[in-house]
């Protein structure tokens, strides 16, 4: 019954991780309808950003706002040089062009930090909280994982509900004619979805970085994780990103603690292949309709 | 010519005897002058051009972007190696076992594919390439686990290389190297699944996938099943696949999850977008680049002194790039360019 407690705990923490880097895809595609299978290696260069600014300066917080600048302005590049000139009448283009950069930036990363393995260091003990001579079932890192994606969750929350930029981008989101006839500037709007989703799978990667061996290709896997917590979740829905990214984290991590961690790429291709058969769009998603 | 091909039965009777023709004479008299690495270079451009031709159909003609094609290269060629290992299969049976398997698969996958809009399409086909080649460390008695299953390559044949009794090739000596008949055994491959594409693409299946492809509303009202168009490109796709996986066992010598990892459906993608997502031309170039590309760089850091990392990451990096350039500029690739280049000066004069 212990065991089970660390693994729905670790569950938790791995879950909120994949739920901040599906959360990025879904930004992205409720702003500009494409799914950015970039963002992992997109997260990857910001993460070895901020293991090399880590390990210049001995601060955590740095790199993580180093890492997070970077994720913005990365996102924006690849959003303003890449995704826009795309043509309108290719849409199988975006898709390819998204994993095109991908290649590029794994390229990269090797080219900059090597293709070895790298440890990122563990900033805080991932030991159990001990408070008042009490063990709690978690430790300081899960709460530093919580709290910063709650923390990040709250303001993306309030950015989209309670200010004018997030008003105006999900007008470009929801209607970009209507949008643009209001003065809405889509262009700038959707350039922004992208940047938010840089932070957002920045984040991600320095915070689950500690948990695994940092190389050009180690992310990958995650991409399979996120975008199956993002298609099960529905692709459009924020909340069934976080709600699905939890419950796919217990169950892998179960997986992991009961079997091995080699099964967890094959439970959630069979995860994903069940929802895609009984609901192609997803759990949170609508019914797309048809244009003729 | 054009005009030629299109009477019944001269496009099946032509393919057939240019790839006769293109195999028997051509293939085989350039393997037969050029030296051992040459032949395995170009052994491993028609292992990929085999794949590609599958993702011309897939990607180009019925517009599905897979990443899941290294996948099921895997497929064919784990196929290939219990065909031939724990079955003691010729090579030949063994391949139309993995070729099998491949259309089992794809028609599965295809028929889960086929409701799936464009990124819910390659999200599922990338955790296939993701999660499929772990499967082997699932049942490592049978397949061989990490470090996968040697396939005995055992050739140049001694003996006579016989399919279902009728005597192909040999016998060769012993200093025939085993790079010719690597070469040789892709090449065939990839010939008779050139034949294949050809009259699929060429045909009427091709205008259905191409009609199911632009606007599957129009098609399904002159009567083509867009559903159905879909679920046949992928199977296709999948055995074109398969085949190519099971000449790759047969070239590496071995089938290991490492052998077929994402790296491999990403580099089929950038063929096939380099090529030209819709020309079966472009199939070539393509598998040329993903050949060619690699050794270009070795030998530029060669001469220019550049570090290994240099040399390891920049075909990477070109590929990427490459892709982004054409996806933007020329989305019909070098081939789509070069047709649509040729009809404008020939309209102008």
């Amino acid at each position: 019954m212990v065991e089970f407690g660390s693994y729905l705990l670790g569950g938790v923490t791995s879950g909120i991780i994949y739920a901040l880097l599906a959360l990025a895809l879904v930004l992205i595609y409720r702003s500009s309808g494409v799914v950015n299978f970039a963002q992992v290696g997109q997260a990857t260069i910001t993460c070895y950003i901020a293991l090399t600014v880590q390990l210049r300066t001995g601060s955590w917080l740095l790199g993580l706002v180093t890492a997070l600048i970077a994720g913005v302005l990365l996102g924006l590049i690849v959003q303003v040089f890449v995704l826009r000139p795309v043509r309108r009448s290719d849409p199988a283009g975006a898709l390819i062009a998204s994993f095109g950069v991908l290649i590029a930036l794994q390229g990269v990363a090797g080219l900059v930090w090597s293709g070895e393995f790298r440890a990122f260091p563990q900033p805080f003990p991932d030991t159990p909280l001990v408070i008042g001579g009490a063990a709690l079932p978690f430790s300081v890192y899960n709460l530093v994982t919580l709290i910063a994606a709650a923390l990040l969750v709250v303001f993306l929350a309030w950015l989209f509900n309670r200010t004018d930029v997030g008003l105006a981008m999900r007008a470009s989101a929801h209607n970009p004619e209507v949008a643009r006839l209001s003065g809405v500037r889509v262009g700038r709007m959707i350039a922004l979805g992208w940047g938010l989703a840089g932070l957002v799978g920045a984040l991600a990667g320095v915070l689950v970085a500690p948990l695994t061996l940092l190389s050009p290709t180690s992310f990958n896997v995650l991409l399979v994780f996120a975008f199956t917590v993002a298609v099960v979740g529905g692709l459009e829905s924020p909340v069934g990103a976080v709600a699905i990214g939890i419950f796919t984290g217990v169950v892998l991590s179960l997986v992991t603690g009961y079997t091995d961690a080699t099964n967890t790429p094959l439970v959630a291709l069979a995860l994903l292949v069940i929802s895609l058969i009984l609901k192609p769009e997803g759990a949170f998603g609508h019914r797309a309709t048809r244009e003729v | 010519m054009a005009a030629l091909f299109r009477i019944p039965g001269v496009r099946l009777i032509g393919s057939l005897l240019l790839v006769i023709v293109g195999y028997r004479i051509v293939y085989l008299w350039i393997n037969d002058n050029v030296d051992p690495l040459m032949n395995f270079w170009i052994a491993q451009g028609a292992v990929y051009a085999t794949a590609l031709f599958g993702m011309v159909i897939l990607v180009g003609l019925s517009g599905q972007v897979s990443l899941g094609n290294g996948a099921l290269m895997a497929v064919g060629g784990y196929g290939f190696g219990v065909a031939s290992l724990a079955w003691g299969l010729d090579p030949f049976p063994a391949v139309v076992v993995s070729v099998l398997l491949g259309i089992g698969f794809g028609l599965v996958v295809g028929v889960i594919a086929a409701r799936l809009r464009g990124p819910y399409l390659a999200g599922l086909t990338l955790a296939l390439a993701v999660g499929l080649p772990a499967i082997a460390n699932r049942f490592p008695a049978a397949l061989g686990g990490e470090e996968g299953l040697f396939v005995d390559v055992s050739y140049p044949p001694e003996q006579a290389v016989t399919a279902f009794g009728v005597r192909l090739w040999g016998p060769y000596d012993l200093d025939f190297p085993v790079e010719r008949w690597q070469a040789w055994l892709a090449g065939a491959l990839m010939f008779a699944t050139l034949f294949v594409a050809v009259n699929l693409a060429r045909g009427r299946q091709g205008r259905i996938w191409r009609a199911a492809r632009d606007n599957p509303v129009a098609a399904a009202l002159c009567g083509v099943n867009p559903a159905n168009a879909k679920v046949l490109a992928f199977t296709v796709s999948s055995a074109a696949a398969a085949a190519a996986g099971a000449a790759f066992a047969q070239l590496l010598g071995v089938v290991s999850p490492g052998a077929f990892a994402l790296g491999l459906s990403l580099s089929l993608l950038v063929g096939v977008v380099l090529g030209g997502r819709s020309s079966l031309t472009g199939a070539f170039i393509g598998a040329a680049i993903l050949v060619a590309l690699p050794q270009l760089v070795v030998q530029a850091a060669g001469s220019g002194g550049w570090d290994v990392r240099v040399t390891d990451n920049l075909p990477t990096i070109l590929y990427g790039l490459l892709v982004v350039l054409v996806v933007i500029l020329a989305p019909g690739g070098i081939v789509g360019s070069l047709t649509s280049g040729w009809r404008r000066l020939r309209h102008r004069g």
